[in-house]
C-alpha cells in the first residue's frame, strides 16, 4: 500500500531542508502544519485585537502602533471603515481556514492518528507533502493580499455577492488562497480515509479505534464532500470577477448611481446556498476533531472507560450525516418561506440532539472516574461547559421566530465563538499539553500551564459573555462603530468590556508561547515512552517516534480505553498488550527493516 | 480624520454623496462633522445620556417577556436585553427568546451541579481507585428526551405557525400602508406612492442623483411618488406592507424594537408586514455588511397617529407632484 521510496525508516540522517522541509513523514508534516497554523492563529488573534480598539473607542487613535499601517489605511492612528472590513474579513478567514483546521486535521490529525492506528506512515505521503505545502501557498497569497492596492478581502469571511464581486482586488486574491487552501484539505481528507481504511494495525477493527481516529475519520469526510462546492462556487465567482460571467450578479445593479456593466440573470442566493453548504458542515470540522481530543484525554486522565463509548460514535456518525443538511438556517432571513425554513428548522432542532448526547456522555464519563488534573484535563474539563454554552446558543438561532430578532447581531457572534475558541481552541490546547511529551520527548512546564488555563478560561468569557447581550439588545455584526445607533451606544460598556479581555486575553498567551518554546529545549525529560500511563497506540512508540514509527509493528487486543480493568495489575491495559498482559518488547537489535505495512 | 478632529467620530460623507463616490473617501469634506449624537470621549460621558439601567429594567422586562407581554420597559426603549418591543407580532418572539433563555440556564445549570459534584467527589484523592462499569440509571437518557420535547414543542408550537403568520397571514392591501423599501450603499430609499395609491414604474436606466429610485418620468402613476431617504413614517395601529429590494448589494433591513429582520437582496422583490403598537421614532439598521459605509446605514421609523401621517405624507406627496409638474 503505502509506497516507501525511502525505506530506511530514519536509519541514517537526513540533510535539514530534507527532513523538516520537504519530508514525507506525517509525523513532520504534522509539526509542520501545527506550528504554521498556532503562527496564523496567533496573527488571527491580532487582526482581532486591532478590530476591538475600534469598537471599544470608535474613531480614536490607536495607541503606540497606530502609526505602523500607513496614511492610507490608519490616517493618524485611526482606522478607516474599509481596514476595518478588511482586518475582519481576514480574521475569520485565517482563523477558519488557515488557524483552526490546520491545526486540527493537518496538525493533530496528521501526526496523531497513523500513530494511533499502528501505522508506519500516511497512505500516500507525498500527496501529503503537497497538501501542506499547498496550505502554505493559499496562506500566503491570502497574506499578500493585504499588500495589494485597496487593500485585502473586505466582504466579510462569507464573501456574499454582489459585494464581492465589485470588492476591489483583494477579493480575487482571496478567491485564489481559497482555491489552494480547498485542494490541500482535498488532498489530505483522501489521505485520511484510505490510511483509516487501509492501515490499521492487526486487530484494530473499526470500534476498537480510539474517539479521536473516529472523529478525524468523519471530519475527513466533510472536508471531502463539502468543499466540492465551495471550491466550484469559488472558482464562480472568479469568473465573475476577472472573466466577466454573472452567475451570481441579477440584471439591473445600480451601484454608486451608476448602471453596473454586467450581463446579469445570475443569483446572489446562489452563492449563499454553495457557501453555506460548505460552511456548515465546515463547523463540524471545526468541533468534531476537538471533541476527538477531549474523549482522549477524559478517558486518560478519569482512568476509565470513555461512557458511551459506540454512542459517541454513532452520534459523530450521525452528526456528520445531518451536518449536511441544516445549511441554509444561516440564510432564515433571506425571504424564506414557510415550507424550506420548517424543514431546516426541524433538521437544526435534530443536530442539536448527538450533540447533547456527546457532552452528556464526557460528563457522565467523570462519574466513577479518579480524577487527575493535569493541565490537558483542564482545558478539556473546561470545553464541556463552554461548548454546551456554545450549543446552547444556537438554539434561538436555529428557530426562525427568536431568529427574527438575533439573527446577524452580536449573538451570532458570541454563539459561535463559545464553540469555536474556548471550545475549539481550548481543546487543541488540551491537544498541545497531552502530545507534546510524545513529539518531544519533554513535558511542558505545569504551573505555566495552569496559568494559561486560567488566565485563558476568565479573559475566554470575558470577551464573549457580553456579546451574547449586545446581541439581544439588537447590535448588528461587523458595525464599525456601533455608537452610531442607540441601542449600540446603550451597550457600548459591554463592548469595551470584550475588547478589555481580548487584549488581556492576548496577553496571557505569553505564558503559553513562552512554555512551548522552552520546553522543546529545556522542559522536563519524559521517564518512559508513555508518561501519561495511556492506552492508546501512539504512546507505544519511541519517543519522539522515528521515521517509521514502530519499533515493533503492534497487534490489537482490545478497545481503546480499558482503563481500571477489575483484577487487571495497573489501572491501564494497553490496546497492544496481549491476552496475559504482555507488551511485545522491541527486539535488542531492530531487525533493518521492522514495520511492515500489514 | 483631520488634524484637531480626533475624539468623537466624522462622517467622512453623507450618504448621497457616497451614493456618487463609491469610494468616499475621495472627497472628504472638512466640515462634515457627524451630526449624530452618540459619540463620546469617555464612559462617563455616554453614561450621562445613556445611564444604563441594567439589571431593574431588563429584569422587568425579561419578565413581562415570560408572561407573553413583550418587552415593555417604559424608562427607555433600548436596554441590556431585548429592546423595548412596538410590534405586534414581537410578544410571542419576546416570549420564545425569553423561555429558551430560562430552559438553557436550567439545563445548563442542571448538568453543571452534576458536572461540579463529579469534579469534586471523583477527584483522586477522594477517589483514588476508578470504576470500570460505566454508570447506570436512567436520568440522562430522561433529560436527553426532555430536551428532545421541549425542541420539538417550541418548533412545532411556536416557531412555525409565527414564521407562517408573518410570511402568510397578510392584510388585504387596501387596509395596510404599503411602501417599497430599495436600500443602497449606504442609505435606505423609501418609496411611497403618493396620494393615487399606485407605484410609478422605475427601472435602472433613470437612476441619477435625484431621482434615486429610478422613477420613469413617462408614467403618470409616479407623479407623486416621493422618495423618503432614511425615514420611515408608518401610521401607529396600522399594518404596514414593505416591498424589499435593494438596488445594488445585499443589505438587510432591521428594526429591532420591531423585532424585524429581513434581507434585501438585489434582483428580489421580498414582501414582509408588520404594525406598530406604539409612537415614536426608533433606529431602523443594516444588518448584512454591504460595504465601508455599513456601519452608519441608520435609517428612523417614525410612528405617529393617522393625522400626523396624513399631513406628512399629503406634503411630500404634494412637493413630488409640484416638482413633477414644473419640470414638465
Amino acid at each position: 500500500m503505502a509506497e516507501h521510496e525511502h525505506g530506511d525508516h530514519g536509519h541514517h540522517e537526513m540533510p535539514f531542508w530534507q527532513k523538516y522541509v520537504f519530508s514525507t513523514d506525517h509525523k513532520i508534516i504534522g509539526i509542520q502544519y501545527a506550528v504554521t497554523a498556532l503562527v496564523f492563529l496567533f496573527l488571527g488573534f491580532c487582526l482581532m485585537m486591532m478590530m476591538r480598539w475600534q469598537l471599544a473607542y470608535p474613531g480614536q487613535p490607536m495607541p503606540w502602533i497606530g502609526g505602523l499601517f500607513g496614511e492610507i489605511n490608519m490616517p493618524e492612528g485611526i482606522m478607516v471603515p474599509e481596514f476595518y472590513n478588511q482586518l475582519g474579513a481576514m480574521h475569520g478567514t485565517i482563523m477558519v481556514f488557515m488557524g483552526v483546521v490546520p491545526l486540527a486535521v493537518g496538525g493533530f490529525g496528521n501526526y496523531v492518528l497513523p500513530l494511533q492506528i499502528g501505522a508506519p506512515d500516511m497512505a500516500f505521503p507525498k500527496l501529503n507533502m503537497a497538501s501542506y505545502w499547498v496550505f502554505v501557498l493559499g496562506g500566503i497569497i491570502m497574506l499578500a493580499s493585504f499588500f495589494v492596492p485597496e487593500g485585502a478581502a473586505q466582504s466579510g469571511w462569507t464573501s456574499y455577492p454582489p459585494l464581492a464581486n465589485i470588492a476591489p482586488t483583494g477579493q480575487t486574491w482571496w478567491l485564489w488562497g481559497m482555491v489552494a487552501l480547498i485542494t490541500s484539505s482535498l488532498l489530505g481528507s483522501v489521505n485520511f480515509i484510505v490510511t483509516t481504511v487501509q492501515m490499521r494495525a492487526e486487530g484494530l477493527t473499526f470500534f476498537r479505534l480510539p474517539f479521536f481516529v473516529w472523529a478525524q475519520f468523519v471530519t475527513a469526510f466533510l472536508l471531502l464532500l463539502a468543499f466540492p462546492p465551495l471550491e466550484a462556487a469559488g472558482v464562480m465567482q472568479l469568473m465573475d470577477r476577472i472573466a466577466g460571467t454573472s452567475f451570481f450578479m441579477p440584471s439591473g445593479l445600480v451601484v454608486t448611481g451608476q448602471p453596473l456593466e454586467v450581463s446579469g440573470g445570475g443569483s446572489p442566493l446562489l452563492w449563499q446556498h454553495l457557501f453555506w453548504f460548505l460552511a456548515h458542515p465546515e463547523v463540524y470540522v471545526l468541533i468534531l476533531p476537538a471533541m476527538g481530543i477531549v474523549g482522549e484525554i477524559v478517558a486518560n486522565n478519569t482512568r476509565r472507560p470513555l461512557w458511551g463509548y459506540r454512542t459517541l460514535v454513532y452520534s459523530i456518525v450521525f452528526l456528520g450525516f445531518m451536518s449536511f443538511i441544516v445549511w441554509a438556517h444561516h440564510m432564515f432571513m433571506t425571504g424564506m418561506g414557510t415550507t424550506i425554513s420548517t424543514f431546516f428548522q426541524a433538521t437544526t432542532m435534530i443536530i442539536s440532539i448527538p450533540s447533547v448526547i456527546i457532552l452528556t456522555a464526557f460528563a457522565l464519563s467523570l462519574h466513577g472516574g479518579s480524577i487527575r488534573f493535569t493541565v490537558p484535563m483542564l482545558f478539556c474539563l473546561a470545553f464541556i461547559p463552554m461548548f454546551a454554552i456554545g450549543g446552547l446558543t444556537g438554539l434561538p438561532l436555529g428557530l426562525t421566530a427568536s431568529d427574527l430578532h438575533l439573527h446577524d447581531t452580536y449573538y451570532v457572534i458570541g454563539h459561535f465563538h463559545y464553540v469555536v475558541a474556548p471550545g475549539t481552541i481550548f481543546a487543541l490546547f488540551a491537544g498541545i499539553y497531552y502530545w507534546f511529551p510524545k513529539v518531544t520527548g519533554r513535558m511542558m512546564n505545569d504551573a505555566l500551564g495552569k496559568l494559561h488555563f486560567w488566565t485563558s478560561l476568565i479573559f475566554m468569557n470575558g470577551v464573549f459573555m457580553p456579546m451574547l447581550f449586545v446581541g439581544m439588545a439588537g447590535v448588528s455584526r461587523r458595525l464599525y462603530d456601533q455608537t452610531q445607533y442607540a441601542y449600540g451606544a446603550q451597550v457600548q460598556g459591554l463592548t469595551e468590556m470584550s475588547s478589555w479581555s481580548a487584549w488581556l486575553l492576548g496577553l496571557v498567551q505569553i505564558f503559553f508561547i513562552v512554555n512551548f518554546i522552552m520546553s522543546i529545549r529545556k522542559g522536563r525529560k519524559v521517564e518512559s515512552d508513555n508518561p501519561w500511563q495511556a492506552t492508546t497506540l501512539e504512546w507505544a512508540t519511541p519517543t519522539p517516534p522515528p521515521h517509521g514509527n514502530f519499533a515493533v509493528t503492534p497487534r490489537v487486543y482490545r478497545g481503546p480505553y480499558e482503563y481500571s480493568v477489575p483484577g487487571a495489575s495497573s489501572d491501564f491495559t494497553p490496546q497492544h498488550a496481549s491476552e496475559n498482559g504482555q507488551v511485545a518488547q522491541p527486539q535488542p537489535a531492530p531487525a533493518p527493516t521492522p514495520a511492515d505495512d500489514d | 480624520m483631520r488634524s484637531g478632529m480626533s475624539g468623537p467620530l466624522r462622517e467622512y460623507c453623507s450618504p448621497l454623496e457616497k451614493s456618487l463616490c463609491r469610494r468616499g473617501r475621495a472627497i472628504v469634506a472638512e466640515d462634515k462633522a457627524c451630526d449624530r449624537v452618540p459619540s463620546f470621549d469617555s464612559a462617563r460621558e455616554r453614561n450621562a445620556v445613556f445611564r444604563p439601567q441594567w439589571p431593574a429594567a431588563a429584569r422587568m422586562d425579561f419578565f413581562n417577556g415570560l408572561k407573553g407581554e413583550g418587552s415593555r420597559m417604559q424608562e427607555k426603549v433600548y436596554g441590556y436585553w431585548l429592546p423595548i418591543d412596538i410590534s405586534t407580532h414581537g410578544a410571542t418572539v419576546d416570549w420564545l427568546i425569553n423561555w429558551l433563555h430560562v430552559f438553557m440556564v436550567a439545563l445548563f445549570l442542571g448538568w453543571g451541579v452534576f458536572f461540579v459534584y463529579c469534579l469534586v467527589r471523583y477527584r483522586r484523592q477522594a477517589n483514588p481507585d476508578a470504576t470500570y462499569d460505566p454508570i447506570k440509571g436512567k436520568m440522562a437518557k430522561y433529560v436527553e428526551y426532555g430536551v428532545i420535547v421541549v425542541e420539538a414543542v417550541l418548533l412545532v408550537g411556536l416557531s412555525m405557525p409565527l414564521w407562517a403568520d408573518f410570511k402568510h397571514a397578510f392584510p388585504d392591501e387596501s387596509d395596510a400602508l404599503v411602501v417599497r423599501v430599495v436600500p443602497e450603499q449606504f442609505a435606505w430609499n423609501i418609496h411611497y406612492s403618493g396620494k393615487d395609491g399606485k407605484f410609478g414604474r422605475t427601472a435602472p436606466e433613470y437612476v441619477s442623483a435625484d431621482n434615486l429610485l429610478g422613477l420613469d418620468p413617462d408614467d403618470p402613476d409616479g407623479n407623486d411618488d416621493f422618495n423618503s431617504i432614511n425615514n420611515l413614517h408608518i401610521v401607529k395601529d396600522k399594518p404596514v406592507i414593505a416591498h424589499i429590494s435593494s438596488k445594488d448589494v445585499i443589505h438587510s433591513f432591521k428594526i429591532p424594537v420591531m423585532r424585524l429582520t429581513q434581507d434585501a437582496i438585489p434582483g428580489q422583490d421580498i414582501r414582509i408586514w408588520f404594525e406598530a403598537t406604539k409612537a415614536g421614532t426608533f433606529d431602523i439598521a443594516c444588518a448584512q455588511l454591504c460595504g465601508l459605509g455599513h456601519y452608519r446605514m441608520r435609517g428612523q421609523l417614525t410612528v405617529e397617529s393617522e393625522k400626523a401621517f396624513q399631513a406628512w405624507f399629503d406634503e411630500q406627496s404634494g412637493a413630488a407632484d409640484e416638482e413633477d409638474d414644473f419640470s414638465f
